[in-house]
């Protein structure tokens, strides 16, 4: 083809000339051109002179308005505009995803809320590994722990996973699994109000006046020295000690899909038939109550 | 395998599908992060166990935090936040309806809030070991707000002693021990209330 073709160009430029959206002209040429050149190439071969071959392809090619017209009726600005801009926005959501994944460890607690909820450990707060412990350090099983029935603490339910409790000269370590179940799955744990759960005992022994019925979570620094003293503790991380990982189960959430796990830890010198958790605040009118069930 | 041919408008629709999915991959990744302060009001009272909720005053404290004085059931508790993350719940005990909170605005300022009828005045009797100090409050709008004197006003070693007080113990619901009075536009006393 005569690549000083003027006649070809001045066309192109005339059907271009209608389309408004500006970001398709060269497109619109290069395909306009394809069809041009295809049907100079059959005139040629058919046997006619180049010239005389762009001069009929041309004629075919029809109207340069009309068919700039058309072509605007399907090139429209605003989707133009619109697809130009949902292509910026989709590499800069990819990049920024990449970014995020690659930079910002949150994704983490999803992971392992997958994986506990699919394939959850079976020993689940360690209980098992503290009931070889109680019995090693030399502690009678007392019994199990039950639950009066669950609670509705506002948008989240509390209930017993499973409870032992353990005994060694009139000392006696309770211990709990526990499960806070939000009505969805982005709620996160109420920790703070976790944090003022108050432990009573049926033997008084535990009471809100007492200090020592003051829950502490493991993760206020209170939590190490209350252990020592006897106090009641909460872990809020310590229910997912993994065995396929035990060295990371420290600051992972103690999470799946539909729920958070607690441990409870309680020690006393009493005798309890129950203990009940409550929250001091509002109206908070529920109580939460373990019995202590004597192993026959 | 036979190409998909899409148009314009469906490419730009199937990138937005693509963008929204993004967006949701980066929330979920990120934790759920909330996006509205109202979202993060309503997280904080869900997070102890409060079904709903009333703002009732909102100031700015020290290094630009945002403090929300809020109602739940009865139970009256403090927000503390900044932009759309929340940082700490604190929950004050209330006499007949009536709760004294601390205001973050000034150091010292105290705010009464709750059922607080057609008073106009009050005075609040702080009570400490070593000393007493009397506020003197005026009602602003819903709620009557309790200011230490400027230095100008009075340079005196108990203003002093108090801005310690109020400033270097943990949690004003258990620190402090005082009576509060009520009085009308005509100094009429309407309740007297003590501390829990």
């Amino acid at each position: 083809m005569n690549k000083e073709n003027n006649a070809w160009q001045e066309w192109q430029a005339e059907v271009v000339r209608h389309v408004r959206f500006k970001y398709d002209h060269e497109a619109i040429k290069k395909e306009l051109s394809a069809h041009y050149e295809d049907h100079v190439k059959d005139l040629e071969r058919i046997g006619l002179e180049t010239e005389e071959a762009e001069a009929k392809a041309l004629t075919a090619m029809g109207d340069a308005t009309e068919v700039g017209k058309g072509l605007d009726a399907a090139h429209k600005p605003l989707w133009g505009w619109l697809w130009q801009l949902s292509r910026v926005v989709i590499w800069t959501g990819f990049l920024l995803t990449l970014f995020v994944v690659s930079n910002f460890g949150g994704g983490a607690r999803l992971v392992w809320s997958i994986e506990n909820t699919f394939a959850p450990e079976g020993d689940l707060g360690g209980y098992e590994t503290w009931a070889e412990y109680w019995q090693t350090a030399g502690y009678t099983y007392g019994g199990p722990l039950r639950q009066h029935q669950t609670v509705e603490m506002g948008d989240y339910t509390l209930s017993l996973v499973r409870g032992q409790w353990w005994e060694k000269d009139g000392q006696r370590e309770a211990m709990a699994v526990l499960r806070v179940r939000p009505k969805l799955y982005w709620y996160g744990k109420p920790e703070e109000a976790l944090d003022d759960l108050h432990l009573t005992l049926s033997t008084g022994a535990m009471t809100p006046e007492d200090r020592r019925g003051k829950i502490t979570l493991d993760s206020s620094p209170e939590a190490e020295e209350a252990r020592e003293e006897g106090y009641c503790v909460i872990g809020a991380n310590y229910v997912m000690t993994s065995s396929k990982r035990p060295d990371e189960h420290f600051g992972m959430p103690s999470d799946d899909l539909t729920s958070r796990y607690l441990f409870l830890n309680v020690t006393t010198d009493a005798a309890p038939e129950w203990m009940e958790l409550s929250h001091p605040y509002g109206g908070n009118d529920w109580a939460y109550r373990l019995w202590w069930e004597v192993e026959k | 395998m036979k190409k998909i041919h899409l148009n314009r408008r469906q490419k730009t629709v199937l990138n937005l599908v693509v963008g929204i999915l993004l967006l949701v991959l980066l929330w979920v990744w990120n934790g759920f992060p909330i996006l509205t302060k109202g979202g993060m009001i309503r997280q904080a009272a869900r997070e102890n166990f409060f079904d709903s909720y009333e703002v009732l005053h909102e100031e700015e404290g020290k290094y630009r935090y945002q403090y929300l004085y809020l109602c739940s059931e009865g139970q009256f508790w403090e927000l503390r936040c900044s932009g759309t993350n929340s940082f700490t719940t604190t929950l004050y005990p209330s006499v007949d309806g009536i709760c004294v909170m601390p205001g973050r605005r000034e150091v010292g300022d105290l705010l009464a809030f709750g059922e607080l009828g057609e008073a106009e005045t009050a005075e609040l009797e702080l009570i400490f070991p070593e000393f007493t100090y009397l506020y003197r409050g005026a009602r602003e709008k819903d709620l009557i707000r309790f200011a230490l004197p400027s230095l100008e006003e009075e340079q005196n070693p108990t203003r002093t002693a108090l801005a310690q007080q109020l400033t270097g113990m943990g949690g004003f619901q258990e620190a402090y021990c005082y009576t509060l009075r009520l009085y009308d536009k005509e100094g009429t006393l309407l309740q007297e209330v003590n501390s829990p």
